[in-house]
């Protein structure tokens, strides 16, 4: 127990201290590190915990991001109210996506949330005056104390820290037991009581709000959005985070994202092939560790 | 007159050409132990399956404790007091003993919206009742899917009682038994069953199982009930007999 706190404080102190030991750039990096880990999270959210590999996930880390941009942009919103609102928007959108993919399994159900991430694709692609179209839309002000990187990291690590501890509440619940059982079997979770279909749906509503705020905190980061962020290579980062670091462990996710975002940027800078060595290397880390590295540590433990 | 737990009206269900469910009527009463025999292939899970919501019938009623089920969706019939096991050990292999029971319990007090609350602490009371109440032996925190065939059946049944239902379906408790284990399963379900004064009805094809402990047996042939009785009677019927001799011979047992 002392041993944890012990623990604990270092990885409070160091995630405090960080922004202050580097340059801004590697501050944005950190950044992307803590957006990533709560998006990969919502995404695990489906997948690890309730069975769901949504393959179109990146439409609501997008629709957060559109959201909070053309809140500011159009509709004249602050950053703080137009992060606020993003997350609700994106879990109306999730709303409407659950209902159509609820009662489908497997592939049916990847492929449905993938389609819906390539009409949204297009309509933001298309939609030129609203939202930029294919330059995006930039120039997201930011006031007072997050202004500044170092502030805003702030503001992000407590904002995920927040939502981290929701989740986590969530996935340990009643609700999150439920929603394991029926990943494991429809069937007997149906005869026990429990309206499978709306679970399902809540989850994904649940997700899509997290991954809307994630999308929202991006966009803010960046001062900006791009569609490249809704068409559907995007993704493929947060299944790739999760399988990374371990689907089976709730903080997985995050140590995919950290995994991923310090080889992304370390890569970027040593070649211009980046992507080739950043697939090779994810090959070998799925092969070496099928459980994702919190799979590792977990049998090390034992 | 006391009125039935259970009451089948005419019921139908075709797939295809193939006639499952034959006009089924079936009436069972409060506290009975009742067994449902037929040869493979009588109709036995479709019947099943219709009385716990998983298929639609094509016409008929369902009602329980007198009031109309049919079509309800399985989730609903859990509510209202019905509470059932699958032929293939259905338990959450994924997750441990004690969760197994949880999700149960939870779900009968309508718990499992509450997304704040930690699980892991629900119900520990209630759960070390029905592991007693089965005699299961094993450490509570062990992945259900990896316990012996044996205890994951009494696992779930424990998980089917946890609702303390007013009906329970048992689709064949004893697959998958070795010869000698299914009469000890048989005997300790009906000692509980008798005990918590809990109407069963179950589906099973060995005849030594189906004399020991039932109250009344009815006989599924091509989707209908062709005899209904006392074991006594259904022992002595000729008609019984004709369908299990006309079967295979492994489907009767001495």
């Amino acid at each position: 127990m002392i041993r944890q706190v012990i623990a604990a404080l270092i990885c409070l102190a160091v995630v405090l201290a960080a922004p202050f030991a580097v340059s801004d750039f590697w501050v944005f990096i950190f950044i992307e590190m803590l957006v990533f880990g709560l998006y990969a999270v919502s995404f695990n959210l489906l997948l690890g915990y309730g069975g769901m590999l949504a393959f179109g996930y990146a439409v609501f880390f997008g629709i957060g991001a559109y959201a909070c941009a053309i809140l500011i942009k159009r509709f004249g919103f602050d950053a703080l109210s137009a992060t606020l609102l993003a997350p609700l928007v994106t879990a109306v959108a999730g709303a409407i996506i659950g209902y159509f993919c609820v009662g489908l399994t497997g592939t049916y159900l990847g492929m449905l949330t993938f389609a819906f991430q390539m009409l949204v694709y297009t309509v933001v692609l298309k939609s030129y005056d609203f939202t930029g179209g294919d330059d995006g839309l930039s120039g997201l002000k930011i006031s007072g104390f997050a202004a500044a990187p170092r502030g805003f990291y702030y503001v992000t690590l407590a904002v995920v820290a927040l939502s981290l501890v929701v989740l986590w509440r969530l996935v340990h619940s009643p609700f999150g037991l439920a929603l394991r059982a029926q990943r494991g079997n429809a069937p007997r979770s149906l005869a026990l009581g429990i309206n499978v279909s709306l679970h399902r749906w809540a989850t994904f509503v649940i997700a899509a709000f997290f991954a809307g705020l994630a999308g929202a905190l991006f966009a803010l980061a960046n001062h900006s959005v791009f569609p490249g962020w809704l068409n559907w290579t995007a993704s493929a980062t947060p299944i790739m985070m999760t399988i990374l670091g371990g689907m089976h462990s709730f903080i997985g996710p995050v140590v995919g994202s950290i995994i991923y975002v310090l080889m992304q940027s370390w890569l970027t800078g040593q070649t211009e092939y980046w992507a080739l060595f950043l697939g090779i290397a994810i090959i070998l880390l799925v092969m070496l560790l099928p459980n994702g590295v919190m799979g590792l540590w977990r049998n090390s433990q034992t | 007159m006391t009125e039935p737990i259970l009451r089948v009206v005419a019921l139908n269900k075709n797939f295809g050409g193939l006639r499952a469910s034959n006009n089924v009527n079936l009436e069972v009463m409060p506290g009975e132990f009742r067994a449902i025999i037929g040869p493979n292939g009588a109709g036995k899970s479709t019947l099943f399956n219709l009385l716990s919501g998983f298929l639609k019938p094509d016409s008929g009623r369902i009602f329980m404790a007198g009031a109309d089920i049919t079509g309800r969706a399985p989730y609903r019939l859990f509510h209202s007091g019905m509470s059932r096991t699958f032929q293939i050990t259905s338990i959450f292999a994924e997750l441990n003993v004690l969760e197994n029971l949880q999700v149960a319990l939870l779900s009968q007090r309508r718990r499992l919206s509450d997304g704040f609350r930690m699980a892991r602490h629900a119900e520990i009371a209630e759960c070390e009742r029905l592991i007693g109440l089965v005699g299961l032996d094993v450490d509570r925190k062990r992945v259900a899917g990896t316990l012996s065939h044996g205890d994951q059946k009494k696992l779930e049944l424990a998980v089917a009682l946890a609702s303390t239902p007013r009906l329970l379906l048992l689709d064949e408790p004893t697959a998958g038994m070795a010869a000698n284990e299914r009469l000890d399963s048989i005997r300790m379900v009906h000692r509980i069953a008798k005990q918590l004064g809990l109407t069963v009805v179950f589906t099973e094809h060995d005849m030594q199982v189906v004399f020991s402990a039932s109250d009344r047996i009815s006989v599924l042939h091509h989707g209908a009930i062709v005899a209904d009785g006392t074991p006594q009677a259904i022992r002595q019927s000729a008609k019984v007999q004709e369908i299990y001799l006309g079967e295979s011979p492994d489907s009767i047992e001495p």
